[in-house]
């Protein structure tokens, strides 16, 4: 099942599964905390179901549940506080769309007028500013909207989406939670939790969709807000203007606070971390997506960490090092870590197949500090050399057997070797047919451009010398059955050093239709020299026919 | 000793048994006088027919010989810019195979050295570098065996015109020009009384409905007289009289189609063929023209559905090691022609193209094991024995490596001996003699003026013994040469960059980049150029 790969170095107890049991939320939507007057820490879990279908309240104790109840609506997140509803102020309705729902939700229904004066108000006003109601109407199938006008028809109000919820202090004396809710309208709403009373509300220029408090509501507090455009907004007691602290270029898909350093997450899989001013003070390139980040503390030791979870493994860092790799063989949903029963430092680990699994963090446990980004020291890199077939193992044997004999017959076949280069090199000297020249006298490189497809070819000779010569000629040698050379003779009156100079004539092909190829001699000769100073031979491509 | 009498066979009986042994111009000269004698003797005139085709016969699979017009005017590309992996155009050269950064760790030392050349059956394996398979001319990784790869692309038309062209280099325009009509007409002069058959009065419809000579007519015009359209002609009215429903005279029209390059028609008579009957040869003329408009998916697809009805075929095995070699997945064909070798141990490319691999990867000593079974099969060539003394080099088996390439070198034909001298120049290079290997350069480059390998090395001897000049225009000859190539393009580069050249290094650096688009060296460079360019 779901054990961790490496047991005994593990920091971490191995994981227990909860039996029996199938969880499907999402993060947001589990926390820890004690339920009755024992003060024993419960994992209470808001079960999305399915559709609108099975949504359940469930509480466990344990390795077991405690108890379940059903909820009436699709959780968004959880929060536990001390005491027990609360509706999110209205804002003002439309008149026409207040006008529209009270005229044609009424009987005898009508959700085609309803559905095209909807439209018309949404084409006004922008489909935003629409209560959240006609905004599911508008979207809806025609049997939803029936059920829709049935169920809420009567009763429209602008009540707007909650997207996330955090709580806080009241102050250090007081133990009583402030809850904090941001809205799909861009509020922030601050509550006391006792009497649900509005104690503050802000707004901000963008939808907030994860908070993050930090000190008391009473003395000071800072609350981070990231909104869904990717900024991080920084919410201060007794401030007004509200600016963006992080402007983040790619999506950011998670925030934690950790200590005084805010970490988030983006979809380039980079985990930076930020101080509460928003200057950057670390990141971790990951190679995978992470996928939520989870904040780790272990006070005993004085230990605090944010937990990165993967598709198979959560990591564990801080703001300098990486501290613990753990990995699962099945893929993650979530994970959630706190104080569970009477053990302070507990993971509940959610599979994606809906198991669920707790894991408590060992009290001796000792972190080694890593880098963030570990590459193995260059020396430590394996070459990929090939391994030592046995058939190189039998000639290493016969080297060993034979070394004078093999020594001796390659010093004879190197001499008889070069011997043949030389040879042959001598014979092209002779015959100057090389198209470098071979005179130490004059060098001088020679090179031929054939250019088209015939029956007219352009030849271009260049030619580049090392030494300003006189008086000389190219002349071309040839098959004259086969080609008919423009002109054939061509007087070089002065060849400078270091330039190349370029002589082009036109060649035809005389028979196309024989398709014969053959050689064409480029030399360069002079007067008083019985041999021609270089050779180019060129071997003609078979020509094409003309056109007609 | 024997009493019998020796049987004189005579007239048509005679023709059909030398033709049955081979010895087709005597068959032919035995039809020639019995058609003198009666001209309208049907079986004679087939028989014919028969021996003049035959005697001109190409595997039409293995004839892939592309024009410059067929290669770059193509209208049958599907996708412009394919997905790595699904193109001959786009194979994984980064991925696998061709590794650019090894390729050139020796290349840094000495100033970039140009590793050549695998070409040809057999063909000569580069003394350099173990580690990555070198390109050919075309930019096209190297396989073991030379075979005509003309269908593949490289650069554009523009490209292919302006660059120069030679005997060994060019490309006919069309595969209907000139070098194809040799294929069939070289033998006709032969024949002194003109052409056998008078195409342009054969009454086509007539004999192409008659069954009993229908085929020789059609393989006589296909191969012989290289006439298409009349080919197409025979073949169409010989598919209507038999119904559509002869399965052999679709493969026939389709391969028409082929040499017509009208693919889509060839594609559809293949695939009503094997609705009647399943072929080996029809399963790979179908793969065949798949590969023509570049989808070698959907070529791997017909060659595994061959693969299904002919287990183990060698044909298929063999299409689909070519077709993943040429897409870069050595890996894969290598395991595919073992295959091939399970099923048939004598397949020269299979071997071939083993060994290839075995030493390119690092294990030149059971490369050369592969090599000496060629050797025993009876295959003797320049070729061969180059790579037998360029594997006993790398496997340190010093007293066969000389005497092998001294073999290779006094066997060699003209058509490979600039090869082995490249070769020869590379073995001298590894020993040290820096001035044998110079002048082993310079023999290669008298035998292939265009021998771009080896312009470019002895520019780098030219470079190291001070020559800059010479080496500036031995490296710019090899770009002119081959634009394609990499080291050319590069070592130009980098002279133009120490003699402050810069726009000039910037356009052959970008050139080389195209080749090896990761080569670390050429980004550099280029990126110290970007500010001067800046600040201007």
């Amino acid at each position: 099942m779901a054990k961790p790969l490496e047991v005994t170095q593990s920091k971490w107890t191995a994981p227990v599964v909860l039996q029996d049991h199938e969880i499907h939320c999402p993060s947001t939507c589990v926390t820890l905390g004690p339920l009755l007057a024992d003060n024993e820490s419960m994992l209470i879990i808001a079960h999305g179901g399915h559709r609108g279908v099975n949504m359940k309240l469930k509480v466990f104790q344990g390795l077991s549940q405690h108890s379940e109840s059903s909820l009436a609506d699709m959780p968004t997140a959880i929060m536990h506080f001390v005491n027990e509803l609360f509706t999110v102020p209205s804002s003002v309705i439309n008149s026409d769309e207040q006008e529209a729902w009270s005229k044609f939700a009424v009987v005898p229904v009508n959700p085609d007028k309803l559905f095209n004066k909807l439209k018309d108000i949404c084409d006004r006003v922008s489909f935003s500013n629409l209560t959240p109601m006609s905004q599911t109407y508008l979207m809806s199938e025609r049997e939803e909207q029936l059920a829709l006008i049935d169920k809420f028809g009567a009763k429209i109000a602008n009540t707007a989406s909650i997207t996330c919820i955090t709580k806080m202090m009241k102050s250090m004396a007081e133990s009583l939670d402030i809850l904090i809710i941001g809205t799909e309208h861009c509020n922030l709403y601050f509550l006391d939790s006792q009497a649900f009373t509005l104690l503050h509300e802000v707004k901000l220029s963008s939808v907030p969709v994860s908070l993050c408090a930090y000190g008391s509501f009473d003395v000071d507090y800072r609350v981070f807000v990231q909104t869904r455009d990717s900024l991080i907004f920084s919410v201060k007691r007794d401030e007004e203007n509200h600016q963006p602290i992080i402007v983040s270029q790619s999506m950011i898909t998670s925030m934690v606070l950790m200590n005084k350093i805010i970490v988030y997450t983006t979809s380039d899989n980079l985990i930076t971390f930020a101080s509460f001013r928003g200057k950057k003070i670390n990141t971790v390139k990951c190679k995978d997506k992470v996928k939520m980040l989870e904040p780790f503390s272990y006070t005993q030791k004085q230990l605090s960490a944010v937990i990165a979870v993967f598709e198979k493994e959560i990591r564990l860092y801080n703001d300098q090092y990486m501290l613990d790799v753990v990995q699962y063989e099945k893929p993650l949903a979530w994970v959630k870590f706190g104080l569970y029963g009477r053990e302070d430092a507990t993971l509940i680990v959610c599979f994606k197949d809906g198991t669920i699994a707790v894991q408590i963090f060992r009290r001796t446990a000792q972190f080694e500090k890593q880098d963030y980004n570990y590459v193995p020291p260059s020396h430590a890199l394996k070459l990929a050399i090939p391994k030592k077939t046995k058939i190189f193992i039998d000639q290493t044997q016969r080297e060993l057997e034979y070394g004078n004999k093999i020594h001796q017959a390659y010093q004879k076949n190197l001499f008889n070797l070069k011997f043949k280069i030389a040879e042959n090199y001598q014979q092209l000297a002779q015959t100057a047919t090389a198209s470098v020249s071979t005179t130490t006298v004059l060098p001088m490189d020679i090179s031929v451009d054939i250019h088209g497809f015939g029956p007219n070819f352009r030849m271009t000779v260049h030619l580049l010398s090392k030494q300003t010569l006189y008086d000389m000629f190219l002349s071309m040698i040839n098959d004259p059955d086969l080609y008919e050379i423009d002109k054939p003779l061509m007087p070089v009156s002065i060849l400078t050093p270091g330039n190349t100079y370029d002589f082009t004539t036109m060649i035809v092909c005389k028979d196309p239709e024989k398709a014969q190829n053959s050689e064409i001699r480029v030399l360069l000769v002079h007067q008083k020299r019985a041999t021609p100073i270089v050779t180019a031979v060129i071997k003609m491509p078979f020509s094409e026919f003309p056109l007609e | 000793m024997n009493d019998d009498p020796v049987i004189e066979f005579s007239g048509f009986l005679k023709a059909c048994r030398l033709f049955r042994e081979n010895r087709l111009s005597e068959a032919e000269a035995v039809c020639t006088n019995l058609l003198r004698k009666n001209p309208l003797d049907q079986a004679t005139w087939a028989l014919k027919l028969q021996c003049l085709s035959d005697s001109t016969y190409i595997d039409e699979l293995e004839n892939e010989d592309m024009g410059l017009a067929e290669t770059f005017l193509d209208q049958n590309v599907i996708a412009k810019s394919a997905r790595p992996g699904t193109s001959f155009a786009r194979p994984k050269t980064t991925a696998k195979g061709v590794n650019p950064i090894l390729r050139f760790i020796i290349a840094i030392i000495i100033f970039s050295m140009s590793y050549g050349n695998v070409y040809r059956f057999g063909t000569l394996i580069s003394t350099y570098n173990m580690f990555s398979r070198p390109t050919t001319n075309a930019g096209r990784p190297l396989s073991g065996v030379v075979r005509p790869q003309s269908s593949f692309k490289s650069g554009s038309m523009d490209q292919a015109v302006r660059t120069a062209r030679t005997a060994k280099t060019a490309r006919a325009v069309s595969s209907t020009s000139a070098r194809n009509m040799r294929l069939g007409t070289a033998s006709m002069a032969a024949g002194a009384d003109g052409e056998f058959v008078n195409l342009a009065r054969l009454n086509i419809e007539k004999y192409a409905a008659d069954p009993q000579v229908n085929r020789q007519l059609f393989e006589y015009v296909f191969y012989y007289v290289n006439d298409m359209r009349v080919a197409h002609q025979i073949a169409g009215a010989a598919s209507k009289s038999a119904g559509f429903e002869d399965y052999y005279w679709k493969n026939q029209l389709a391969k028409c189609y082929l040499r017509l390059g009208m693919i889509p028609d060839a594609t559809k008579q293949l695939q009503s063929s094997l609705e009647q009957r399943k072929l080996i040869e029809t399963f790979a003329f179908l793969a065949k023209t798949y590969n023509r408009v570049d989808q070698p998916m959907a070529a791997l697809k017909t060659y595994m559905a061959g693969l299904d009805v002919f287990p183990e075929d060698v044909t298929m095995l063999t299409g689909m090691a070519r077709v993943q070699e040429a897409l870069g997945e050595f890996d894969v064909s290598v395991a595919l022609y073992n295959r091939v070798l399970d099923a048939q141990a004598n397949n020269i490319e299979a071997i071939a193209c083993v060994a290839t691999t075995y030493y390119y990867g690092g294990k030149p000593e059971i490369a050369l094991r592969y090599y000496r079974r060629i050797l025993q099969m009876g295959c003797s060539s320049a070729e061969l024995f180059m790579n037998i003394g360029l594997c006993c080099l790398a496997a340190q088996q010093f007293d066969f490596a000389l005497s092998s390439i001294m073999r290779a070198q006094s066997t060699l034909t003209d058509d490979v001996a600039a090869d082995i001298w490249f070769n020869i120049g590379q073995v001298m290079l590894e020993v040290g003699d820096l001035p044998a290997a110079s002048r082993s350069y310079r023999i290669a480059l008298t035998h292939d003026p265009d021998h771009s390998e080896s312009l470019v090395n002895l520019g780098i001897l030219r470079y190291r013994d001070g020559n800059i000049d010479e080496a500036r225009s031995l490296y710019a000859a090899a770009v002119a040469k081959n634009p394609l190539m990499f080291e050319g393009n590069y070592n130009l580069g980098l002279v133009c960059f120490t003699q402050g050249k810069y726009h000039d290094c910037r356009r052959l650096m970008e050139r080389a980049l195209e080749v090896f688009p990761d080569h670390e060296h050429c980004k550099k460079i280029l990126s110290s150029i970007k500010p001067l360019y800046e600040s201007i």
